[in-house]
């Protein structure tokens, strides 16, 4: 088995869990709440109604405990969202694949399942502000087979706040760019701001579907 | 069950006369319990406490942290064994979770089931179904916040906490217009990696650590044209652990329960009701895990049955009796391996108008030579602007014969703590404890909205059996050691008291609040450091709202004082405050969110305790909690 401790590593000078992040995204969700003057009833589809399939790239910019041990590399979203009673409710999940900067480090992958809560403000015809929640369960897997298998997987809670901008230059297609400020609630904590960009497509709701939701 | 939750938003709010607190099987599961035992902390007024973080136990304010737990537990009426010497377990019940359709808390004192008491009362209730076919199956884990993850495999490494495990549930009804039957299974996984308490689990269990549970249930019941009928059996099986103080740790066991029960109603003439139920649980514990661990290998085998009349009209409102037989048997014989208990009792209401009306009970007990007595004298009376006030007072003297702790099984010859060498005394000669006790509650109903009670109490103790302990820590198997004796004698008074309120201010929204105190007045050393162990105030919220059909949500939050152990001070000075003897006070938010789908087939349910992640334990040498997340996927037919 590898060494599993490295004694050289230099000592390195993090900054504070994003502080900012935390108190900028409540206050864009209570925007994003508010009513907004230029968005009228009828334009919001009643709930389950629609649904918007996107795939997304994201890269992680944050420097902190987690990117001094491993290169995060990209990650890849799926996601599902549909008008909720208030917002909208999104399903999705993201993966990646850390590489580890040390040998004595495994290389591992991470799945976040999540469920999440949005709130969107129309900024014009076709942009619109959006921010909101996700929370839910990120599966870790070490490629290491030399501890027990039970310790070859782990799942913590995680959870996402995350603000973006949609632009849909035609009625079904949208493009967004995002930025989220996402924390696994491991001990001490993976913390990671991901700057992301996308595409999706809006469908209707097929009634089966809708019917099995609502 | 699902289809019931489907069919819209009202949510039931206790009646108006409750003097009993009611949590139905629906609020249960939308607060995201998934064992039988959830439903303990949910409780406004009863301060819970729990060494492994699975099971718990809980007695009212005014009830009894003393050697025995007195708590007692109905199933439908009747009698059932839920305690494992003198430990209150609800899940050795075996009773799945979607069966129940209310679980009632009793505290005041009242004649229910041939018992009176102020210690406690749990009254089960099972569901009825509607008729038809329908079927059920449910899966739920979770996580406690905290493992190191990747970090595990650097320097700043550390251990994994506690991993929840799973709960597992299936079963079917059917019910025609007059008899129904059902059957469940339930199953759980619990894996006790938490760092205060995996140490000792370890020793007792080996490397890798489980607490399993699986249970079967049948339950059946006949509806004619004027009786009904009800028949349960059941059968679980728990692989756990058992803690007892004078061992200082924990030990593995293996634990089968049988219980059977029959119970029944026929009129008798317009204004009579004839109840009767039988019920018998056998139980049997097998050592499991190490083998060099102290071995518990017990049986027992309970019987009671029970006959009542209730009159709807004349003085003579109730009256019956009970029969209780216990047999035990362990490798060395004990001493009085059978007890037999007779108890006659009745209540009279002294007045034309039964609500309001004086009410006065008793029970008396005979057997093996003692007699025990239980009496209490209630009124209510109506008072201006839709408010009543209740009073009771009572008295019990109980039957040392009925006392089933390990401390009584020890003086009848059970050989446990001599053959693990532990080092125990008993101080003095068990006689039945007596209590008198008195209680005020005033309620309000503000219009149908609205409900605020506040009440009073006062417990007076003599002749109790108080555990003295001074445990010392010992390192090699994180377990502890020390004199422990068993000290009869021990008094003490009580007093407390709390408000409630219940707002339903739409019919979707119940929002409960409740602030309760308990302390001693005055009493002996034992006595106030057996109550320091309680928590003495306690505030509690609940909010239950269905703002839709198909989306459920539950928030609550509780805060309760710290509470003081006295047997733990010598190892918080051992360990340098690793183990306190204080278990600090904690303010809890716990929060969940269910949605149905397709017309409530399927159901996927979030929830997320100690949301605030508050330093949370019960028990000094017991599990920590970290905010916990847990999701439950549940799915039902038609």
């Amino acid at each position: 088995m590898k060494a599993l401790h490295t004694s050289s590593l230099a000592a390195v000078r993090y900054r504070s869990a994003p502080a900012r992040w935390r108190r900028l995204v409540p206050a864009l969700l209570c925007v994003l709440v508010a009513p907004a003057p230029t968005a009228t009833a009828q334009q919001r589809p009643a709930p389950f109604e629609t649904l918007d399939l996107s795939i997304e790239l994201l890269a992680d910019i944050q420097q902190a405990r987690l990117q001094r041990h491993w290169s995060p590399g990209p990650a890849l979203g799926l996601g599902l969202a549909f008008p909720f009673y208030l917002g909208n409710i999104e399903l999705g999940v993201q993966l990646s694949r850390p590489s580890a900067r040390q040998v004595s480090l495994p290389d591992f992958s991470s799945l976040f399942v999540y469920v999440g809560w949005s709130g969107t403000r129309k900024l014009g015809r076709r942009l619109q502000a959006q921010a909101g929640l996700r929370a839910g369960i990120v599966g870790l897997s070490f490629d290491v087979d030399t501890i027990p298998a039970f310790r070859q997987y782990e799942r913590e809670p995680a959870v996402t706040a995350r603000g973006g901008l949609r632009w849909t230059p035609r009625d079904t297609w949208f493009t967004e760019a995002a930025v989220a400020w996402h924390s696994v609630f491991t001990e001490p904590r993976i913390e990671q701001i991901f700057l992301s960009a996308g595409v999706g497509r809006r469908f209707r709701t097929p009634t089966w579907l809708r019917d099995f939701l609502d | 069950m699902l289809a019931g939750a489907c069919a819209g938003t009202a949510l039931a709010a206790q009646t108006d006369t409750a003097h009993v607190e009611s949590i139905t099987g629906e609020t249960l599961r939308r607060a995201g319990g998934t064992r039988l035992s959830d439903v303990l902390p949910l409780v406004t007024a009863w301060p819970v406490s729990t060494v492994d973080g699975f099971t718990w136990q809980a007695a009212p304010p005014g009830g009894s942290p003393f050697t025995p737990a007195r708590t007692l537990v109905l199933v439908d009426g009747r009698r059932v064994e839920a305690d494992l010497f003198g430990r209150l377990d609800l899940d050795r019940l075996g009773i799945p979770l979607d069966r129940i359709a209310r679980v009632e808390f009793i505290e005041l004192p009242r004649l229910v089931a041939g018992r009176i008491t102020t210690q406690g009362t749990v009254d089960i209730h099972t569901l009825e179904p509607e008729p038809g076919t329908s079927a059920y199956a449910w899966y739920a884990s979770g996580t406690e916040i905290g493992d190191p993850g990747p970090f595990a495999f650097t320097p700043a490494g550390g251990e994994n906490v506690d991993r929840l495990g799973y709960d597992v549930a299936a079963g079917a009804v059917h019910a025609a217009g007059s008899w129904f039957a059902s059957a469940g299974f339930t199953s759980s996984e619990r894996i006790p990696t938490d760092p205060a308490i995996a140490g000792r689990y370890r020793a007792a269990l080996g490397p890798v650590p489980r607490l399993e549970s699986t249970a079967l249930s049948l339950d059946a019941g006949l509806r004619t044209t004027a009786s009904r009928h009800r028949f349960s059996l059941r059968h679980a099986r728990q692989d756990g652990v058992l803690w007892l103080t004078p061992l200082g740790t924990e030990v593995g066991i293996r634990e089968r329960v049988t219980e059977v029960g029959f119970a029944g109603a026929t009129p008798v003439g317009s204004e009579r009701e004839l109840f009767w139920d039988l019920d018998h649980t056998a139980g049997r514990i097998s050592p499991r895990g190490m083998e060099a661990r102290p071995r518990v290998e017990w049986e027992t085998a309970t019987t009671e049955g029970r006959v009542e009349l209730v009159q709807r009209r004349g003085q003579l409102s109730t009256a019956g009796f009970r029969l209780r037989r216990l047999t035990a048997r362990a490798p060395d014989p004990v001493s009085r391996p059978t007890i037999s208990l007779v108890t006659a009792y009745a209540e009279l209401t002294l007045g034309r108008e039964r609500a309001t009306a004086p009410v006065v009970a008793a029970a008396l007990t005979g057997g093996d030579g003692e007699t025990g007595l239980a009496a209490v004298a209630s009124r209510t009376w109506t008072l201006a602007g839709r408010s009543t006030l209740e009073t009771f007072i009572a008295y019990e003297r109980a039957v040392a014969a009925e006392d089933t702790d390990i401390w009584a099984w020890t003086e009848r010859g059970y050989r446990l703590f001599e053959n693990a060498g532990a080092q125990f005394e008993i101080i003095g000669e068990r006689r039945g404890s007596e209590r008198i006790s008195g209680d005020v509650r005033w309620s309000l109903r503000a219009g149908r909205r609205v409900r605020l009670v506040g009440r009073g109490f006062y417990r007076r103790d003599r002749r109790l059996a108080v555990e003295r302990a001074r445990l010392h820590f010992v390192p090699g198997g994180e377990s502890f050691e020390g004199p422990v004796a068993l000290v009869h004698g021990a008094g003490g008074d009580l007093v407390g008291g709390g408000v409630e309120f219940e707002l339903s201010a739409v019919r979707t929204l119940i929002v409960k609040g409740s602030w309760w105190y308990g302390a001693p007045l005055r009493g002996d050393t034992l006595y106030r450091e057996a109550r320091a162990a309680m928590p003495h105030h306690g505030v509690w919220m609940t909010s239950e709202w269905v703002p839709v059909a198909g989306l459920e949500l539950w928030l609550s939050g509780l805060w309760r004082s710290a509470s003081r152990w006295a047997a733990f001070e010598p190892v918080e000075a051992e360990t340098g405050g690793r183990y306190r003897s204080e278990v600090g006070e904690a303010l809890v938010l716990d929060l969940a969110i269910a949605k149905r789908l397709w017309d409530g087939r399927l159901g996927i349910q979030a929830a997320v305790r100690n949301l605030l992640g508050a330093d949370l334990r019960y028990h000094p040498a017991g599990a920590t909690f970290a905010p916990t997340a847990v999701v439950r996927i549940e799915a039902s037919l038609p």
